[in-house]
């Protein structure tokens, strides 16, 4: 065939692969940029299951959370699990309107037992924010695994907690902890059905998102900025062999390259998400499925299901009933769906009661005796019938 | 045991609807066939659960009881009846060139109307076909091993218990769709009164079938609806791309997205909305390509199945889609208004208009509403100034598209694909669906900038299910526009490969369906 009739050659758009590359190498620098473990009470405004202990919160907004104690008190972590050889430096940023004298102290897992070490007092001044930076790598008390952090104030006043870094020891460090952070697992949640967080990167256990706030979700880094820097390293690379070598045609340079890159990383995703996936199976088969009846628990409702289909059975089909709950959601719904064709009425105050039917879910302290409705040794109603008990606090009554 | 017991319920059920969306679609095709057996299987299905539940929907209106008698009398005269109607219906057509069979008229329930013939396809090497073959193996142990939980486990999501599986118990707890007093707590069913009662119907089917209800039973059935999802995007891929292992990449690349998997396996309806939605945009580009009407005919069936599903199906998708048909119609022929062009609206619409008018007319009769709230207009509305709405809304649709696992990398791949293909995008069978894709989504997320329905970014309870009624149609795009692409690269090759049979293999047996 000669060259004038070979059919004209497609050409293949280069643009699409360099802006991939461009991309890729915005996601490379913002990736490498120095990370670590940081609470921002500023930003997330939320406590994020710090403990208060004779503390009062008085605020909790974007200018960090803000606390009182009448005779000083204790601010705790969450339980850790911290490897103490992973962490340089612990950092805080916080300010009081009392100068005073604070302690952080930490509990470890050091001697075999959970024992707590003073690290350092750290001299408050009146009306100043300041930042305090603990070198506990140093520290020959920083050891094993670290368990829980905690700052104590010893006199009334009022502070502000701006911010808590755990500073990574080494990248070695942080390399463990971002490949353990792709391999946490989430849990099957409500949110579930809206969305899958899929695997973060963070230097620090501590930094994954609380996976029943999908609002801090945005606060971590997605490991997907992986897929980005790995798409635009390989059509960095198509444009380097281009520019430097006869092979000219981007579908051989760039776009084979790149769809091949997605593939991988489409199988990679696949296996990690699936692995995800059949985790929740298993979860609901041990500790579901395969547990007997008194015994099983669904998820993070417990007990709830087996209350509400003991309460379907018991009562009389097409009634409506009182029922009180610890609160509406999601006790409401499930006994409702369980009791069809009945009707629930959720009841704050034994004069709302507009059914002789009681049922009643975790309750403290109702109780029946002698044909009377009891709540916390208070006679509800005197006279009665105990329909079925489930457990204590959840029964079901009739005047 | 139970399990079995489940699984048979499951079987039983699921038979007459897969019956009656296979027979309604043989119907449809005319005297020579144009589905393969599989395929009216797959795209009845999915047509069948809405129309089925509408028929049902309009009985019980008119008093007709929900028992298992009533409704399996009335399974058993419609499948009766499209029997009976396709059996009336002969094929005088002459067979194809490529084909042995003889001349003489036949039923088109015969084998011996032609039977169509898929090409000879490009296809993957043999190295690439295992590894597809293996991941599809994984994605179906992950659908086994979910389904079975799904089957074992209580209702979990508040949509479930709150809806649609609520409206179905109620049904089959009183027998009926209680419209006597509409000032009752389980008036309808109760729950989300102005959404079609098509799933909660069929969950009352079910449940009559096993016996009474359970809830494993009532929610395998969205995985019922998931597997037809996965053949029809299987054999659409297929059709539009010529290719069988393009095929089985969209089925895989569809059933691995994590989010589609977790629809796929727990009870909402969301994943049949999609799948209704797929079908209806991939029926026109395959009427684009080969200029077959009969696609418009199974396209006014599956637009009419579409408007069952959930109120989103005719506030956010018909219309657009409807508006780019027109226009790609009235852009090919002109304004012509011949005899075909009227049978061809004809079949678009009066399904569709069948289907609303009643059941657009009960909700007006009862003053049910059309959505159930939400939706109104926040100070960012009206403010240019006012920017704080918008720069969540816009963080969030990033994050949420591009960051989270729902859809793995398929929306950078999509982009990247139409980037390469945006020369030719306008000649391709599937710029329709492409343009109501993005309209769909730009129309949806220009409500998250501008009301309340923002902070559903910020809790992301609706966004990505939005996003999942458009992800088997933006995968089947995908596919199809990265097939040229591969076959150029040499990763599609042709010849003859693994394809669908040579021309002159014996007839297949004499089923109907």
């Amino acid at each position: 065939m000669q060259e004038h009739d070979r059919p004209p050659q497609r050409r293949t758009p280069a643009w699409p692969a360099i802006t991939l590359a461009c991309l890729g190498l915005l996601a490379i620098v913002v990736t490498l940029l120095p990370r670590h473990r940081t609470w921002l009470f500023q930003r997330d405004g939320n406590v994020e299951q710090w403990v208060l202990e004779g503390l009062d919160l008085s605020l909790l907004n974007r200018q960090g959370i803000t606390f009182r104690g009448e005779a000083g008190g204790t601010l705790r972590s969450p339980p850790l699990e911290l490897p103490a050889s992973d962490i340089r430096q612990v950092k805080v940023e916080i300010g009081s309107t009392r100068a005073m004298t604070g302690a952080f102290t930490w509990t470890s897992t050091a001697g075999g037992a959970s024992s707590s070490r003073e690290v350092m007092q750290f001299p408050m001044k009146q009306g100043q924010n300041q930042r305090f930076t603990f070198a506990v790598a140093e520290m020959t008390t920083w050891l094993e695994e670290i368990q829980e952090l905690a700052f104590t104030f010893p006199d009334a006043a009022e502070i502000t907690v701006y911010a808590v870094s755990l500073v990574a020891r080494s990248p070695l460090a942080r390399l463990r902890q971002l490949w353990d952070a792709y391999w946490t697992l989430d849990e099957f949640t409500p949110a579930t059905i809206n969305l899958l967080n899929g695997p973060h990167l963070v230097t620090n256990p501590l930094d994954l998102p609380s996976f029943l706030d999908t609002t801090k979700v945005y606060r971590s880094t997605s490991a997907g900025l992986l897929w980005y820097i790995a798409i635009g390293v390989v059509a960095l690379i198509g444009i380097a062999v281009s520019l430097t070598t006869h092979l000219r045609s981007p579908l051989r340079t760039f776009v084979l390259p790149i769809l091949t890159t997605i593939a991988v990383l489409w199988v990679v995703a696949d296996v990690r998400m699936g692995i995800e996936l059949l985790s929740y199976a298993k979860t609901d088969w041990k500790t579901y499925v395969r547990q007997p009846q008194e015994q099983r628990q669904f998820r993070d409702r417990e007990r709830l299901y087996d209350f509400a289909e003991f309460a379907g059975r018991i009562l009389p089909p097409g009634i409506t009933y009182n029922l009180i709950v610890p609160r509406s959601w999601p006790y409401v719904g499930i006994i409702r769906y369980a009791t069809v064709p009945s009707i629930p009425v959720e009841v704050q105050q034994p004069d709302q009661a507009i059914s002789r039917y009681w049922v009643f879910y975790n309750i403290d302290g109702v109780a029946t005796e002698g044909g009377s409705l009891l709540h916390r040794g208070q006679v509800l109603r005197s006279s009665g019938t105990l329909l079925g008990f489930f457990a204590n606090g959840s029964l079901i009554y009739r005047e | 045991m139970t399990t079995a017991l489940k699984l048979l319920s499951l079987g039983m059920g699921m038979l007459p609807l897969l019956l009656e969306g296979a027979l309604l679609l043989r119907l449809v095709e005319g005297r020579t066939a144009l589905l393969r057996r599989t395929e009216r299987l797959a795209y009845g299905f999915l047509i069948s659960v809405p129309l089925s539940g509408f028929l049902v929907f309009l009985l019980g209106w008119a008093n007709m009881p929900l028992t298992l008698l009533s409704l399996s009398l009335l399974h058993f005269v419609v499948l009766a009846g499209l029997v009976a109607a396709t059996s009336l219906l002969v094929c005088t057509d002459a067979p194809s060139s490529t084909s042995d069979f003889p001349t003489q008229p036949s039923s088109i329930l015969n084998a011996q109307c032609s039977i169509p013939r898929l090409p000879s396809s490009p296809h993957f090497s043999r190295e690439l076909h295992i590894l597809l073959l293996l991941l599809l193996l994984w994605l179906g142990a992950r659908i086994a091993i979910l389904g079975f939980i799904t089957l074992s486990v209580p209702t979990y999501q508040d949509d479930a218990f709150n809806n649609w599986n609520y409206r179905g118990k109620v049904f089959h707890a009183l027998q009926s769709l209680h419209l006597a007093d509409p000032t009752d707590p389980l008036f309808f069913g109760g729950g989300q009164l102005n959404y079609p009662p098509a799933v909660s119907l069929l969950r009352t089917w079910f449940a009559l079938v096993h016996g009474s209800w359970d809830d494993g039973v009532v929610n395998a059935t969205a995985i019922l609806w998931f597997l037809a999802l996965l053949g029809s995007v299987y054999h659409l891929a297929q059709r539009l791309t010529e290719s069988r292992s393009m095929g089985l990449l969209a089925a895989y690349l569809l059933g691995s997205m994590p989010l589609i998997l977790i629809h796929g396996t727990n009870p909402f309806v969301d994943l049949l909305l999609a799948g209704l939605l797929l079908l209806a945009m991939a029926l026109w580009s395959l009427h684009r390509l080969s200029g077959d009407r009969r696609w418009i005919r199974v396209l006014g069936l599956s637009l009419a199945a579409l408007a069952f599903t959930k109120n989103e199906a005719i506030l956010l998708y018909l219309p657009p889609l409807l508006l780019f048909i027109a226009l790609d119609a009235l852009g090919r022929r002109g304004w012509k208004l011949d005899r075909s062009r009227i049978k061809g609206v004809a079949w678009v619409l009066l399904p569709l208009v069948a289907v609303l008018l009643p059941w657009l007319g009960f909700r007006e009769l009862y003053g049910l509403g059309a959505s159930h709230g939400g939706g109104h207009l926040t100070s960012a509305a009206f403010s240019l100034t006012d920017t704080k709405q918008a720069r969540i809304v816009i963080f969030g649709l990033y994050y949420t598209v591009f960051m989270e696992a729902n859809w793995h990398l398929l929306i950078p791949l999509f982009l990247f694909v139409v980037a390469l293909s945006w020369r030719s995008l306008h000649r391709s069978p599937v710029f329709v669906p492409l343009l109501s894709i993005v309209f769909s989504y730009l129309l949806t997320s220009s409500l998250y900038f501008v009301t309340d329905l923002g902070k559903q970014v910020v809790s992301q309870t609706g966004i990505n299910r939005g996003m999942l009624h458009l992800i088997p149609s933006i995968a089947l795009l995908t596919l199809t526009l990265l097939a040229p692409i591969l076959e150029r690269a040499g990763v599609l090759r042709k010849g003859s490969g693994i394809d669908e049979g040579s021309p002159t293999s014996a007839p297949e047996g004499s089923s109907p369906i």
